[in-house]
C-alpha cells in the first residue's frame, strides 16, 4: 500500500460513504476497524494508557468532522496515521508524556515466549528515551511496517530525514542495549 | 540479539481498551468536543468585556498623557514670560542708569 498516494487505490467504501452521511453505526464500524492501529501508535509513543486513549478518541472525533474529505479507505488509513502522529508530537511538546519505569514497561511486552522478556522490557523502556521524531519513525516502521518513503508521507518529512531518524534511533538503541550489529 | 525482530515484537499493535468505540460514539452523540476547541457564549462575553475594558483604559491613559503634556507646556510658557518680564525690567533699570550717567 502506498499511503503517500491514497487516491490511486481503492474505491469509495460503502461504510465510509454512510459514515460521511452521518450514520453513527457505520462510523462505529470504522472506529472498530482502525482503533487498534490508532491506539497502538499513541500507546507506543506515550506509554500512558489514559493519555493514549484520550488522543485516540480525539483523533476519531476529528475524523468524524472531516469524513467528507476522506476519499478512499487507503486515504482514511493515511489520514489516521498522520493525525495520530501529529497529536503525539503535540503531546510531547506540551511535556505531558512521561518516561516509564521498567515495571510499567512490562505492560507493553506481549507474549515473550521466543525471546528474553527482560531484554524486551528494557527495549520498550529504551524506546521512550528516543527523541519524539525518531520514536515516531521507528513506531511507523516496526508497528505499521511502513517503508521510509511512506513514513515520510505520513510524518510530512523528506525521505533522507526519515532515514536519518531511523538510523540514529536504531544506533542509539543498539548502543544502550549493548548490541554490536 | 536481533534488534529488528525485538522491535517488531515490542511495537506490535495492541488492542484498544474495551468499549473504546462506544465511548467515542457516546462523546459524539453528546456533541462533546475537546474543551480547548470550544468557546461558549459566556467565554465570548468575557473576552468582549476584556477588550472593551482594555480599550477604555487605554483611551483614558492616552487622554491623561495629552492633558499632562498640555499643562506642562502652559507652565513652561508662563515661566518663560516671567523670565522675559524680569529681564526686560532689569534692562530698563540699566538703560536709565546709563542715561543718568
Amino acid at each position: 500500500m502506498s499511503a503517500a498516494a491514497p487516491l490511486l487505490f481503492g474505491t469509495l467504501d460503502a461504510t465510509l460513504q454512510r459514515a460521511a452521511a452521518g450514520d453513527h453505526e457505520s462510523f462505529g464500524s470504522l472506529i472498530r476497524e482502525h482503533q487498534d492501529m490508532v491506539f497502538s501508535i499513541a500507546w507506543n509513543f506515550l506509554h500512558d494508557r489514559d493519555r493514549a486513549e484520550e488522543i485516540a478518541q480525539e483523533v476519531f472525533l476529528q475524523l468524524y468532522r472531516t469524513l467528507g474529505e476522506i476519499e478512499t479507505p487507503a486515504h482514511l488509513i493515511f489520514w489516521l496515521r498522520r493525525v495520530t502522529a501529529n497529536r503525539c508530537i503535540d503531546e510531547s511538546r506540551r511535556g505531558r508524556w512521561r518516561i516509564v519505569t521498567l515495571d510499567e514497561a512490562s505492560d507493553v511486552v506481549h507474549d515473550a515466549d521466543e525471546t528474553d522478556p527482560f531484554l524486551a522490557r528494557k527495549l520498550a523502556q529504551m524506546l521512550q528515551r528516543l527523541p519524539a521524531q525518531q520514536r515516531l519513525a521507528i513506531t511507523m516502521r516496526y508497528q505499521e511496517g511502513l517503508e521510509p518513503s511512506e513514513i515520510g508521507a505520513v510524518l510530512d518529512m523528506p525521505l533522507n530525514t526519515v532515514k536519518s531518524h531511523l538510523r540514529r534511533g536504531l544506533a542509539a538503541l543498539r548502543e544502550w542495549l549493548g548490541v554490536t550489529s | 540479539m536481533n534488534l529488528d525482530h525485538e522491535l517488531h515484537r515490542v511495537l506490535e499493535r495492541t488492542s484498544a481498551p474495551e468499549g473504546f468505540a462506544d465511548r467515542v460514539l457516546a462523546r459524539l452523540e453528546q456533541g462533546q468536543q475537546p474543551k480547548r476547541h470550544r468557546f461558549t457564549a459566556s467565554t465570548l462575553r468575557r473576552i468582549a468585556a476584556a477588550v472593551i475594558l482594555t480599550a477604555a483604559l487605554g483611551g483614558l491613559t492616552a487622554h491623561q498623557i495629552v492633558e499632562h503634556r498640555r499643562t506642562e507646556g502652559e507652565r513652561a510658557r508662563r515661566e518663560l514670560m516671567t523670565a522675559l518680564h524680569i529681564a526686560s525690567a532689569k534692562m530698563r533699570v540699566a538703560q536709565r542708569a546709563v542715561a543718568h550717567d
